[in-house]
C-alpha cells in the first residue's frame, strides 16, 4: 500500500488520461482525496519502520559481519555461496519442508473435523470445548518445550503408557532420534496450532447459509450426504486460505524447535529460522561467532522460499481459474483475429 | 453479545488512552537520559549487566555492600537472560548504548577495534596486576597488546570437568571413597557392582549429552591419550587437530557407558540443570562437571554428602585442560560518562569481588591471590586443588601475534563447525554410526579451511601454531614464549 | 445436523477424552507451577505436588517483578492492537470503498509485499526506531511491534467494506454526514467483527512477542513483557522450572480470559470476512 513519488506522477498521468475520458465528478476527487489521507498512515508506517529493515538486511547478506562494528568487508554473494554448500542448510531446509508438511496436513485435517462436530448449534458446551482447544495456541512456548519433555522424554507419560501396557519393551526415544524427534516437533506443532485452524474452519463452516442445510434436510439428506454434497465444496475455496496461512506459520517455526530440541541431535531437527536465529545471535551454535551476514543470507534464501512455495501453491489451487483464464484471452484473441 | 462489543470498544480506548498518556512520558524519560535526573539529588547511577546467572544473588550483596559504602553512587544491576544475552549485547553495541559496566561477551579485539571498551590501565598497574594469580593477564583476552581491558573474575587455573560422587549412593552399595574409579576400566567395573546391586534401577553416571560438555569431556579425557593435543590445534606440530586418537577413544568410551547401562538413559535428552538434580537426588552415583556445581549442590539441592575427583581416564594417566580458556570478567563502556565513579566501584570491586563472589558463594576459583572469606560448603578446597592440578597452561598464538585473532576467527567461519561437541550428540543419539570416520572427516576439512585462510593471512603463519619448547604438562610461561622470540 | 441421542452421547464422550489429552500439559503445567525445583526436576511423571509451595506465585509476581511485566504486556499488548487496527482500517476502507487514481497498483503492491523475502531485520529495525528516539521506552517497542504491512487485516477490511451497500453511504450523506463521520460514525461500527478478528489475532501474536519487545528495550528491563521476562528463569547450569511454570499460568491467564469471552466475535468476525 505504498506509493512513492515517481509512482503517484505515474498515476497522476494516468488518472488524467481516464479524466480526460470521464470527467470525475466533485465528490469523486474529494473521495479520492479522503483515500490517499487514509492510506498515508500505513504508508508512512511501512516506509519508515518497514521497508528500510528489509533493505538493511538485504545489505548485511552481502557483507562478512559479525553483527559488532562497521561493515567493512563486503564480500558478494560469498555468503550465498557457503551457504548453499553448507549440508547443515541444506539439513535445515529438509526439516523444514517436512515440518511445515506435517503440521499443516495434520492441523488442517484435524481442525476440519473438530470444527464440524463444535458448529453443531445444538451441541452443549461447545464454548469451553472451543476454548479447551484454543488453549495450546496462547500458551507460552518457553514452557511447552519443558512440557512436552515431561511427556515424550525416556522416563516421560507416554513411554510410561507404552511400558505399562505392553506395546513396546524398551522405552522409545522420542525426542533423541532425529526422525523420531521431527515427528513429535511436528505433532506438538500441530497441536499448537489446530485452535487457530479450528476458528478458520468454524468461520468458514458458518458463512455456508442455513437455508442450504434446511433445504437439503427437506430433501431427506443424511448428515454424511449433507457433509459431502454441501459442507465440503463450500468450504473449498476456504481451505486454500487455511493451508497457506499454515505453511506460512510452519516457515516460521522457530520458538517451539527451540524449546523442544534446540535443533538437535546434531542439528536433525533445525529448522531454517532457527538455523538464522543460531548464527546471527548464538554463537555456540554458529561456529564460535555469531554471523549476521550470513544470518541475512540465509533470510533472505527463506524468503525467496517462502515466495515459491507460495507461488506454487497459488498456481495449484486456482488452477482452474487460471485455466479458463487463459482459455478466455485465446478465444479472444481468436476472435479478434 | 452488544454488550461484549461495547466492552471491547472499552478496552481498546482505555488501551490506548493509557499508552497515549503513558508513553511520552516514557519517550521523554528516555531520551533525555535517565542519569542526568538522578545527579540532581547528587547521586550517580551506574549500570551494569550481569551475563552469568550463578553470580545473579552474589553480587546483589556486593552492590549492597558498596552502595552502603558510597551512598552517591548506586549500582543499577540488570540480569541478562542467558539465551539472548547476545542478540541483547549486539543491539546495544550497534548504536554505543553499552551501560557503564558489563560482564565480558564478546571477543576483546572486536571490542578494542570499535572502541567500545575502555582501556583500565589506570586501575590495573603492574602492581596491581601483580596481586592477581599467575596467568591472568593474556592476550586478547584480558589484554589486548598489553593493555588491560577486563576485570578479571575467576582464576585462570579454572574450568577443568571433574568427576563428582554422591556418596549416599556409594555407602548403599558397600562402597567407600577408597573404591573410586581412576581408570576406564575401574569405572566400569565400580558402575557394574552399583547397577547390579541396585536391581538395575540405579545408573551410575548422569551425563547431560550436549554440544559444549561433550566436547569439554572428550577433549580433557582426550589429553591422558594424545597430549599434544589439548583442544583444537596440536601446539607441536602447528596446525589443526580435530581428530586425535584420545578424542576418538574417549567418544568411543562414552558410547560404551551408555551401551552397558552405566550411564543413564535420559542423559541423551537432559541439561546440565536435569542431570545435576538427578545426581542430587540420588538418581546416580556419578556425574562429570565443572568446578561450579559445588555451590549448586549445596545451595540448590540442600545435598552435602558428595566428593569430587579427577575424571578416570583410559589408563588412570593424568590429564589436563587448557588454562585460561576463557576470560570472564567486568569491562567498561568506552562511552561512560561517569568514569570516576567507576573507578570508585572498581576499587572497591578489587578488595570485595573476588571474596563475594566466588569465595563465599563457592562458585568458582578467585583471579586474585590470597582472597578471604569463607567458603559455604567444605568440598570448596578440594575442587580448587583440582582445579589447580588440571587447569594448566598451554601455548597461545595470541601472544605472540595478535593477527592469528582475526585468523582464527576468519578460519572458523568457514569451518562451520565449532569442534566435536555436536557429532559426539550426534553419536549417542544414535545419529552418526562410525564417530571415527565423522571426526575424521571435520578434521580434513579443518586442514584445507587453515591452508586456505592462511593464504588470506600473510601476517600469519602455521610457525605461529608450532612451539618447539613446549612440554604438556609443563606450564607454558611467559619466559618460554620469549624463548621462542 | 446429528439428532440421534446416542450419537450426541458418543460425541461428548470423544470430545472429552480428546480434550482431557489435549489440556493435559495445562494441568501439568499448573500443578507442577505448585512443586519445588528439585521436586520439579525429579518427580519424573507424577504431576501432583508433595507440598504446594504457593510461593512459586508470589515469587513470580513480586521478585522476578511478573508484576511490572504483566501492566508492561497490557500497555504494548493493547496499543499494538489499536495501532494495527486503524492502520487496517483505514487502508482497507480506502482500498475497498473508494474508486481513486492509482488504486489497482496500491493493491498490488499491498499483495505483493505479502511474500517480499524478508531477511533478518530486528537490528536494523532497532537502529531506526532509536533514529527515532524511541528507543528504550514502550512507546518504541510499540512502534516496532505495530510495524509491518498487515496484508490480511486489510485485505480482510477492504473486502467487508466493498460489500456495504451503496445506500446506506448515500443516504449518510444526504443527512449532510462528512466523509469522516460517515467512516466513523456508520462504516466502522459496521465492521465491528473484523476489529474483533483482527484484535484477536493480533492480540495473540503480540502478546507472545519476543524478539522486538527484548531487543527494544535493551537498557530498560523495567520495560520487558512476559514472554522476555520468562527467560531469566533459565541459565546454563541454574534454572527455576517451577518459578517458569508459575510465571507461565500466571501469563496464560488473561488471554484464556479474553479468547473465552470474545471467540464468538472472533468466529463471526472471520466467517464475515470469508463470506465477502
Amino acid at each position: 500500500m505504498s506509493i512513492n513519488p515517481k509512482q503517484s506522477d505515474a498515476f497522476k498521468e494516468i488518472s488524467d488520461k481516464k479524466a480526460s475520458k470521464v470527467k470525475m465528478s466533485g465528490r469523486a476527487k474529494k473521495r479520492a482525496i479522503w483515500a490517499y489521507i487514509f492510506l498515508l498512515p500505513q504508508v508512512v508506517f511501512f516506509f519508515v519502520l518497514s521497508a528500510y529493515p528489509i533493505i538493511m538486511s538485504y545489505v548485511y547478506s552481502f557483507y562478512n559481519w559479525s553483527g559488532i562494528g562497521p561493515l567493512n568487508d563486503f564480500i558478494g554473494f560469498g555468503n550465498y555461496k557457503q551457504l548453499l554448500s553448507h549440508p547443515r542448510f541444506w539439513q535445515a531446509f529438509e526439516n523444514s519442508v517436512y515440518y511445515i508438511i506435517g503440521t499443516t496436513s495434520i492441523g488442517v485435517g484435524v481442525a476440519l473435523i473438530l470444527a464440524i462436530v463444535l458448529n453443531d448449534a445444538r451441541l452443549k458446551g461447545k464454548g469451553i470445548y472451543r476454548t479447551i482447544y484454543f488453549l495450546p495456541v496462547v500458551t507460552t512456548t518457553a514452557i511447552v518445550g519443558i512440557i512436552m519433555n515431561s511427556i515424550f522424554g525416556i522416563n516421560g507419560l507416554v513411554n510410561e503408557i507404552l511400558t505399562t501396557f505392553n506395546l513396546t519393551n524398551a522405552p522409545i526415544p522420542w525426542l533423541t532420534d532425529g526422525a523420531l524427534a521431527l515427528l513429535v516437533l511436528i505433532i506438538v506443532g500441530a497441536w499448537k496450532g489446530l485452535g487457530v485452524n479450528m476458528v478458520y474452519w468454524l468461520a468458514g463452516l458458518q458463512s455456508i447459509p442455513n437455508e442450504l442445510y434446511e433445504s437439503a434436510q427437506l430433501d431427506g439428506a443424511g448428515f454424511w450426504q449433507t457433509l459431502r454434497h454441501i459442507t465440503l465444496p463450500l468450504l473449498k475455496p476456504m481451505l486454500a486460505v487455511i493451508v497457506l496461512l499454515s505453511l506460512v506459520t510452519g516457515i516460521n517455526a522457530f520458538d517451539l524447535v527451540k524449546t523442544l530440541t534446540n535443533g538437535g541431535p546434531y542439528y536433525q531437527t533445525e529448522t531454517l529460522d532457527l538455523f538464522i536465529y543460531n548464527y546471527a545471535f548464538s554463537s555456540e551454535h554458529a561456529g564460535g561467532n555469531t554471523r549476521m551476514g550470513y544470518a541475512s543470507a540465509t533470510g533472505v534464501l527463506l524468503g525467496i522460499f517462502t515466495f515459491v512455495i507460495s507461488l506454487i501453491y497459488g498456481m495449484l489451487s486456482f488452477r482452474k481459474e487460471i485455466k479458463t483464464f487463459l482459455e478466455n484471452r485465446k478465444r479472444k484473441r481468436g476472435e479478434e483475429s | 453479545m452488544k454488550k461484549t462489543l461495547w466492552l471491547l470498544t472499552i478496552i481498546l480506548t482505555f488501551g490506548l488512552v493509557i499508552s497515549a498518556c503513558a508513553n511520552p512520558e516514557d519517550g521523554g524519560d528516555s531520551s533525555v537520559d535517565g542519569d542526568e535526573a538522578s545527579e540532581e539529588d547528587g547521586v550517580v547511577t551506574l549500570d551494569l549487566w550481569n551475563r552469568y546467572p550463578e553470580l545473579r544473588a552474589p553480587f546483589d550483596r556486593l552492590i549492597e555492600g558498596f552502595e552502603e559504602e558510597h551512598p552517591d553512587i548506586k549500582i543499577n544491576k540488570q540480569d541478562l537472560p542467558l539465551e539472548s544475552h547476545e542478540a541483547q549485547f549486539q543491539t546495544a553495541l550497534s548504536d554505543n548504548s553499552l551501560p557503564d559496566l558489563f560482564t565480558t561477551a564478546a571477543d576483546l579485539q572486536e571490542l578494542v577495534e570499535v572502541d567500545a571498551v575502555k582501556d583500565l590501565d589506570e586501575v590495573f598497574t603492574d602492581e596491581v596486576r601483580g596481586e592477581f594469580v599467575e596467568g591472568t593477564w593474556w592476550e586478547n583476552g584480558t589484554t589486548l597488546d598489553g593493555t588491560a581491558y577486563v576485570f578479571p573474575f575467576v582464576s585462570p587455573k579454572s574450568g577443568a570437568m571433574v568427576m563428582y560422587y554422591n556418596l549416599d549412593v556409594l555407602e548403599q552399595y558397600g562402597l567407600s571413597e577408597d573404591d573410586i574409579p581412576q581408570t576406564w576400566e575401574e569405572f566400569i567395573e565400580v558402575g557394574n557392582t552399583i547397577y547390579e546391586e541396585s536391581g538395575e534401577s540405579i545408573y551410575p553416571l548422569a551425563w547431560n549429552n550436549e554440544a559444549w560438555s561433550n566436547d569439554s569431556l572428550v577433549n580433557m579425557m582426550g589429553t591422558a591419550i594424545s597430549p599434544n593435543t589439548p583442544w583444537r590445534f596440536d601446539y607441536t606440530e602447528g596446525q589443526p587437530s580435530i581428530s586425535t586418537e584420545g578424542k576418538v577413544e574417549s567418544a568411543e568410551y562414552l558410547k560404551q557407558l551408555q551401551q552397558e547401562n552405566i550411564m543413564d538413559p535420559t542423559s541423551t535428552e537432559v541439561s546440565t540443570i536435569d542431570a545435576e538434580a538427578n545426581f542430587a537426588a540420588g538418581n546416580n552415583a556419578f556425574w562429570f562437571s565443572g568446578n561450579w556445581t559445588g555451590t549448586q549442590l549445596y545451595n540448590d539441592h540442600g545435598f552435602e554428602n558428595w566428593g569430587v575427583a579427577e575424571l578416570p581416564t583410559k589408563d588412570g594417566e593424568p590429564y589436563y585442560y587448557p588454562a585460561a580458556r576463557q576470560a570472564d570478567g567486568l569491562q567498561v563502556s568506552n562511552n561512560t560518562e561517569h568514569w570516576e565513579e567507576v573507578k570508585v566501584f572498581l576499587e572497591y570491586a578489587l578488595d570485595n569481588l573476588h571474596e563475594e563472589l566466588y569465595v563465599k558463594s563457592g562458585t568458582g576459583v578467585p583471579a586474585k591471590k590470597d582472597v578471604g572469606g569463607e567458603p559455604p560448603y567444605d568440598q570448596y578446597n578440594d575442587i580448587v586443588a583440582l582445579m589447580e592440578e588440571l587447569a594448566i597452561p598451554v601455548p597461545k598464538p595470541a601472544q605472540d601475534n595478535l593477527n592469528t585473532v582475526e585468523f582464527e576467527r576468519s578460519y572458523n567461519d568457514s569451518l562451520g563447525f565449532a569442534g566435536i561437541g555436536d557429532p559426539v550428540v550426534g553419536y549417542l543419539a544414535g545419529a552418526v554410526d562410525d564417530i571415527e570416520a565423522e571426526i575424521e572427516e571435520l578434521d580434513e576439512q579443518a586442514q584445507g579451511t587453515f591452508e586456505t585462510t592462511l593464504e588470506e593471512y600473510p601476517d600469519v603463519s602455521s610457525d605461529d601454531y608450532k612451539f618447539p619448547n613446549w612440554e604438556p604438562f609443563t606450564p607454558y610461561t611467559l619466559d618460554d614464549y620469549e624463548e621462542l622470540d | 445436523m446429528i439428532s440421534s441421542k446416542s450419537a450426541r452421547l458418543v460425541i461428548h464422550f470423544c470430545l472429552i477424552i480428546f480434550g482431557l489429552i489435549w489440556i493435559y500439559p495445562f494441568v501439568w503445567m499448573v500443578l507442577s507451577s505448585l512443586k519445588t525445583n528439585t521436586e520439579f526436576l525429579t518427580s519424573g511423571i507424577n504431576p501432583i505436588p508433595e507440598d504446594p509451595q504457593w510461593s512459586n506465585y508470589t515469587n513470580a509476581w513480586e521478585n522476578a517483578n511478573f508484576a511490572g511485566y504483566f501492566g508492561n504486556t497490557v500497555i504494548f499488548t493493547l496499543a499494538t492492537v489499536c495501532i494495527v487496527i486503524i492502520l487496517s482500517a483505514l487502508t482497507g476502507y480506502a482500498l475497498g470503498r473508494i474508486q481513486f487514481p492509482g488504486k489497482k497498483a496500491v493493491m498490488i503492491i499491498v499483495v505483493a509485499i505479502m511474500f517480499i523475502p524478508k531477511g533478518y531485520t530486528v537490528i536494523p529495525l532497532y537502529k531506526i526506531v532509536s533514529d527515532l528516539g524511541l528507543s528504550n521506552s514502550l512507546l518504541g517497542v510499540i512502534v516496532a511491534e505495530a510495524s509491518g504491512a498487515h496484508v490480511l487485516f486489510i485485505l480482510m477490511f477492504a473486502s467487508f467494506f466493498a460489500n456495504i451497500p451503496k445506500e446506506l453511504e448515500e443516504a449518510a450523506e444526504i443527512d449532510g454526514s462528512g466523509f469522516l463521520r460517515t467512516f466513523f460514525r456508520i462504516m466502522l461500527p459496521l465492521s465491528a467483527p473484523i476489529v474483533a478478528t483482527t484484535a484477536i489475532m493480533q492480540f495473540i501474536w503480540t502478546w507472545s512477542s519476543f524478539l522486538i519487545p527484548l531487543v527494544l528495550t535493551v537498557n530498560r528491563p523495567e520495560l520487558r513483557t512476559l514472554a522476555v521476562g520468562m527467560q531469566n528463569f533459565v541459565g546454563t547450569y541454574t534454572a527455576d522450572y517451577a518459578g517458569m511454570a508459575a510465571a507461565a499460568t500466571i501469563s496464560l491467564l488473561p488471554v484464556m480470559i479474553i479468547f473465552i469471552i470474545m471467540q464468538r466475535y472472533f468466529i463471526e468476525g472471520v466467517a464475515g470476512a470469508v463470506k465477502n
